[in-house]
């Protein structure tokens, strides 16, 4: 297997409060091949967006910090670039696309102007060949009549339209890495679709890999080719689409999966819930951190961190109990 | 899945050839300073004093002078430039409100343009200009004595002082000390108070409590004292260039040094908010350096308190500047100042003599009362999340 274009190993992300040090990512590793398309999920407050800060390095001292760990992108360690070089690959060869389009535009510049503030950022080019490739970006992402609309201001815009400014905006430089988070989260129902199969698309075209970030497994069901998902501040399975979603081996991936609203479901049943609430992250519970809430939990699931490994069924899990329960028999929510 | 992207597509081309002429943030902002009335009116009153200060010496000549009206004026290259980008400015802005069709700014700014205009042509000699007499001349009548205490009249409007100076002349040049006042101190506030507010907004910790805690010092000096003080050893500084021991530009200065801190701390809140914003995250996530991010994106967006907050200062340190002429540690006379001419004014009011005093503290009052209503009619205009609908 080639070198993979991100190779995040073993990090770890504390943020200190009042209260004490939060863990907000403890110990993450995993690498992301050019042009993969790869599938973050977890709940609110499980580390799926500090991981995104984290490869970008925007956790700001002295709120947060980057305790230990290795980010490899394209052969560069990027905790140990000097800021400017960070700069660079900033918006250069690592894109970020944010959950909500509303606000991640400066309201007093035109979409124009910022689009091509990016480009002349990243681009030896003059600002008129900037402008020409931000009306192409603009009309890649299917923006009618794109040189009027430079001139518009974000407010003119509605919130899927200015999404696709945002993904213009990311792809406009060709990087190499486009990070999502929860690109489609605060958008109609209507247009998520859209917004996703066309940040896709582009990828694609470009051969950019994407790192896609949601709660909605219904988005990553589609979208992804390996999936990962976290909880509390750790992976605790990664596998293929057809894995995760047919073969969970994780009891919250079941839990997760046995949450979803389902249309292709025919038996009328009470949506179930993963009970209890993720644990503190300050002072996480010894063993596993999801045995608390755990229907399967045993004596060794209080006691020992599981760790991420390869289970029977192929994909990657972190769990004591992986390879004895068969949670593909159990009907969903059976067990509570 | 994928061929959803482009469903709705063809109904968006469709909109295409209606799309109307945007309206651009200038425009809003124009619509709903115009709708404040007071501050319209207030706008244009500042600008006619701002005009007849600034062309002081066009409007007035000596009495001894013969030629007086008739030939070209002693005017300094510097008048002579901004006379013209006004009159060209005018001209250029009353067409632009023509166009738009808004008759009343149309017809008020022809005015200002045709009066600059006629006064350009006049400075050069071609035209009789009747013009009043200049500040510091006594004015004797034809049997030479000297014309003291004289109530206003047709040919002494505003009347003469107790030493025989034209009162509206006087009133005249007073105003540009209050005109020096407003524009030093609007740019060293808006200078000092943005910079400081916004390094210590966004930059929090050690750089943030050192500028914050010398903006606590400079904010807890007592104005006026310091200002009596310093304004007291000013002239004789040796370091000092000349023109800040005289006139009204060294006290502009100096206050200008002394009220930026009220605008620093409204900076740097506003920068401890919009810094958190997620669009300065996606600045930054695009590569922007802080510099960029302060610069270009953080601080447009606080501009609008910026401007409010500076002209408020500005009216409030035209007072000041008068409360130092008038306690006589300000401008020096014979300078001619709103302030000083209240003062001296004032001792000869109570002998019936009320014209000096009535018309140079008028002149302050209305100006500083136009300043403030300009800021409020700007606060409105600028706030977004305003409703209320003022007239």
């Amino acid at each position: 297997m080639a070198e993979p274009l991100l190779n995040v190993e073993d990090l770890r992300t504390y943020f200190s409060t009042e209260e004490g040090v939060v863990k907000a990512v403890d110990g993450v590793s995993f690498k992301v091949n050019a042009g993969e398309r790869r599938g973050v999920v977890g709940e609110s407050g499980c580390g799926k967006s500090v991981t995104a800060m984290s490869i970008m390095r925007l956790i700001e001292p002295p709120a947060g910090e980057i305790v230990t760990g290795k980010i490899e992108f394209d052969g560069r360690d990027l905790l140990q670039l000097p800021e400017a070089e960070m700069q660079e690959v900033r918006g250069g060869e690592i894109a970020m696309i944010f959950q909500d389009p509303m606000t991640a535009l400066n309201p007093v510049y035109t979409i124009g102007d910022q689009l091509i503030e990016t480009i002349l950022l990243h681009q030896d080019v003059s600002k008129s060949e900037a402008r020409q490739i931000a009306i192409g970006t603009l009309a890649d992402v299917q923006i009618p009549n794109a040189a009027a609309r430079m001139e518009d201001y974000p407010h003119q815009f509605s919130g899927g339209m200015r999404q696709r400014v945002m993904i213009a905006m990311g792809l406009s430089c060709d990087p190499k890495l486009l990070i999502a988070d929860e690109p489609t989260t605060a958008l109609d129902v209507t247009t998520q679709a859209q917004i996703m199969t066309l940040m896709l698309e582009l990828a694609e075209q470009r051969n950019t890999a994407v790192l896609l970030i949601t709660h909605d497994l219904g988005v990553v069901a589609g979208f992804c080719d390996t999936i990962q998902v976290m909880y509390a501040g750790a992976i605790v399975e990664r596998g293929t689409g057809d894995e995760i979603f047919h073969n969970p081996q994780h009891p919250y991936t079941w839990g997760l999966l046995g949450s979803m609203t389902r249309l292709d479901e025919t038996q009328q049943e009470r949506l179930h819930s993963v009970r209890g609430a993720p644990p503190s992250l300050i002072n996480p519970p010894k063993g596993c951190r999801f045995g608390p809430r755990c229907d399967f939990a045993t004596d060794i699931c209080r006691e020992a961190l599981p760790i991420l490994h390869q289970s029977q069924e192929g994909q990657r899990v972190a769990c004591h109990r992986a390879d004895e329960l068969d949670l593909k028999a159990l009907a969903i929510g059976a067990a509570s | 899945m994928t061929d959803r992207g482009s469903a709705a597509e063809p109904a968006l081309d469709v909109a295409e050839g209606i799309s109307a002429e945007p309206i651009t943030q200038w425009d809003l902002f124009v619509t709903r300073l115009r709708r404040h009335r007071l501050a319209t009116i207030a706008f244009f009153y500042i600008s006619f004093v701002a005009y007849v200060a600034l062309m002081a010496p066009l409007f007035t000549c000596e009495k001894n002078d013969t030629f007086c009206g008739r030939g070209p004026v002693e005017m300094s290259l510097l008048t002579t430039v901004i006379m013209l980008a006004i009159t060209a400015g005018a001209i250029y802005l009353a067409y632009r409100a023509f166009v738009g069709k808004l008759r009343g700014a149309a017809i008020a700014l022809s005015l200002v343009g045709l009066v600059g205009v006629i006064f350009l042509i006049s400075s050069w000699g071609f035209l009789d200009i009747p013009r009043v007499n200049h500040y510091a001349d006594q004015l004797p009548d034809e049997s030479g004595r000297i014309l003291v205490n004289i109530a206003p009249r047709s040919s002494l409007p505003l009347g003469t002082d107790d030493l025989g100076r034209d009162v509206l002349s006087r009133v005249i040049h007073g105003g540009r000390a209050s005109l020096a006042v407003g524009i030093v101190v609007g740019a060293l506030v808006a200078l000092l108070g943005t910079v400081v507010g916004s390094l210590a907004g966004y930059y929090p910790g050690v750089v943030d409590q050192s500028l914050m805690r010398f903006t606590d010092l400079v904010l807890g000096l007592p104005l006026l004292p310091v200002a009596i003080v310093v304004g007291r050893v000013l002239p004789e500084l040796r370091f000092l260039p000349g023109f800040l021991k005289q006139g009204a530009w060294g006290i502009a200065v100096l206050l200008g040094l002394l009220v930026w801190g009220a605008l620093a701390r409204i900076v740097r809140a506003e920068f401890l908010s919009l810094r958190e914003k997620e669009f300065v995250e996606a600045a930054r996530a695009a590569g922007a350096n802080d510099r960029r991010i302060i610069f270009r994106h953080i601080l447009p967006n606080a501009l609008s308190p910026i401007i409010v907050q500076t002209t408020l200062i500005v009216g409030t340190a035209i007072i000041v500047e008068a409360a130092l002429s008038f306690l006589g540690f300000g401008v020096r006379p014979p300078i001619p100042t709103w302030g000083g001419m209240a003062a001296s004014g004032a001792a000869i009011a109570v002998r019936g003599f009320w014209w000096e005093l009535v018309f140079s503290a008028g002149a302050l009052i209305t100006t500083v009362l136009a300043i403030n209503f300009i800021g409020d009619g700007l606060r409105d205009a600028l706030d977004p999340t305003q409703t209320i609908e003022r007239k």
